[in-house]
């Protein structure tokens, strides 16, 4: 067995993943096929059923078409799902396993939305919340668990005809990655992405200390002395000092490095000896291919996916986690 | 008529503004006072710890002596009550480069090294120094606080009034910074 993991990633595509793929693109293949067949069926027969029912008016023929396209989607929709499934439970299942053989991976799971919650980062009413592709281990010292998650609320208006609309607005949608933190704490320590400083500078800067103690939340601005640091985050602590004590200069720097190296919004918190990351990147991870792409997975694929699954070794290492020297094991 | 309403609603504007002014000043000068005790608090930690990290080490360290006996008296010297600040703080740096001499010795003593008690001890050290580092930079923070409100329009007025005046930072002292060079203590020990 060779040490390099090119090579050994090409062992794994050779050995195990390659009949994995030519089952899926079989399936895939089939799928398409039923799509189509299915389709052309449904479409023969709503267009039929639209013509025969044409003349009591446009409104009804509306509800076949609708009605045509459910009932196309009731037979097939399990069937993608399946595809979908198949693909994450034997293909990124193994991956995740080969990349460490202690990382579990769950594609039905996710963070709870009382973690999501308790983490305290984002502070707005929840009323629907998702997640999925749960990815929990252990490297060095440090346990961490993240899933992709997607929390939003919903704003009701009344228009001027009494219909009442609603609408769903997104608090976040991305990544959200928890893991033991390095040094024990009491309080709480929120890190945001820094709007006001960024565009006001020090008049942003006295709006956030005021704004915040508005919001009784018991939180105070934390002020701290990187320039770089303050100038992408904004940090509100229940302790001047644990915040600081949290927040070393280096953690600050390795910060300042990781949210650019990710050029999406990372907030932070630091609660109950645990630090949240939600990292807001606007891709959907660990999906199959799309239904329609012609291409057959390979090998070059699989690097993509990798690349995605590093992202849990990347936080512990890049924010050094498994530095261990004070009192916490 | 109208101009006393206009006179007094001004008087009570300026008079509110000032209150606040003069309270956020109190409440900056209060924020230093506390940074500063409760770097007082982890120093004193600082100290609890020394002579379990003399008990373990003694045993082991028996060319290190010297160190250990300084180690023990600047302790001793930073505790009595009768010593200046400018003293005391001299004493805590001296303290903080015996400390590290003391850390740096340990290295040619593996046993010690891996002993299970001597590894809680440096955790705890180290947990201590984070803390006295985070609790200085708090310090310094509050301290620009205030200095930028005794130096800044309008409250540098109300200050000037108070008679309040700018505190100094905390910065790295000589004796901390010469640490920072190891390698001239491991020439020492050799």
């Amino acid at each position: 067995m060779t040490t390099d993991p090119a090579e050994q990633l090409q062992h794994l595509y050779e050995t195990e993943l390659r009949p994995v793929f030519e089952e899926l693109e079989a399936e895939r293949q089939a799928l398409l096929q039923r799509l189509l067949i299915s389709g052309l069926i449904a479409l023969a027969a709503t267009g039929l059923l639209v013509l025969l029912v044409l003349r009591w008016g446009f409104e009804i023929s509306f509800f076949v078409i609708v009605a045509g396209i459910t009932i196309w989607w009731i037979v097939n929709g399990g069937r993608v799902q399946r595809y979908r499934a198949n693909f994450k439970n034997h293909v990124v299942g193994r991956l995740v396993r080969f990349f460490n053989a202690t990382m579990r991976y769950e594609p039905n799971s996710g963070i709870s939305q009382a973690e999501f919650s308790a983490s305290e980062i984002f502070r707005q009413r929840i009323d629907r919340y998702s997640h999925e592709d749960l990815i929990t281990g252990t490297i060095g010292a440090t346990a961490f668990r993240f899933s992709e998650v997607h929390a939003e609320y919903k704003t009701e208006s009344t228009d001027s005809k009494g219909r009442r609309r609603t609408t769903w607005h997104t608090i976040f949608k991305g990544i959200f990655y928890i893991a033991d933190f390095n040094k024990h704490f009491n309080g709480r320590t929120i890190v945001q992405p820094d709007v006001a400083q960024s565009l006001l500078g020090g008049l942003g800067q006295m709006l956030q200390g005021v704004g915040r103690k508005l919001s009784f939340s018991g939180d105070e601005l934390v002020k701290l002395e990187d320039p770089e640091f303050e100038k992408l985050f904004v940090v509100y602590s229940t302790d001047q000092i644990e915040a600081r004590y949290i927040l070393s200069t280096s953690l600050m720097q390795r910060l300042t490095q990781f949210r650019k190296t990710m050029g999406v919004d990372v907030s932070l918190s630091f609660v109950n000896s645990k630090i949240n990351l939600a990292i807001a990147t606007r891709k959907n991870l660990f999906e199959p291919p799309h239904l329609w792409q012609s291409t057959r997975l390979q090998l070059s694929d699989l690097q993509e996916y990798l690349q995605d699954i590093k992202l849990a070794e990347d936080v512990v290492n890049e924010l050094n986690l498994n530095l261990r020297i004070w009192t916490k094991a | 008529m109208e101009l006393i309403f206009c006179i007094v609603g001004l008087a009570v504007v300026a008079g509110v503004a000032l209150l606040l002014l003069y309270n956020s000043l109190i409440g900056k000068k209060n924020a230093v006072d506390q940074a500063f005790s409760s770097i007082d608090v982890m120093l004193k930690k600082r100290y609890d710890l020394i002579p379990n990290l003399i008990a373990t080490v003694e045993q082991y360290m028996t060319h290190e002596r010297d160190l250990l006996t300084e180690l023990t008296q600047l302790r001793t010297r930073a505790l009595s009550g009768d010593i200046s600040p400018d003293a005391r703080v001299t004493t805590e740096n001296q303290l903080s480069g015996v400390l590290g001499r003391v850390m740096v010795a340990v290295e040619n003593y593996p046993d010690l090294k891996a002993s299970q008690n001597f590894l809680q001890l440096q955790g705890s050290l180290n947990e201590i120094e984070e803390q006295i580092s985070a609790a200085r930079r708090a310090y310094n923070a509050a301290v620009t606080d205030l200095n930028n409100a005794i130096e800044m329009a309008p409250t540098n007025i109300i200050a000037g009034m108070m008679n309040l005046q700018k505190r100094q930072l905390f910065v790295a002292s000589e004796v901390e910074r010469q640490n920072v060079d190891v390698r001239s203590l491991f020439r020492s020990n050799q």
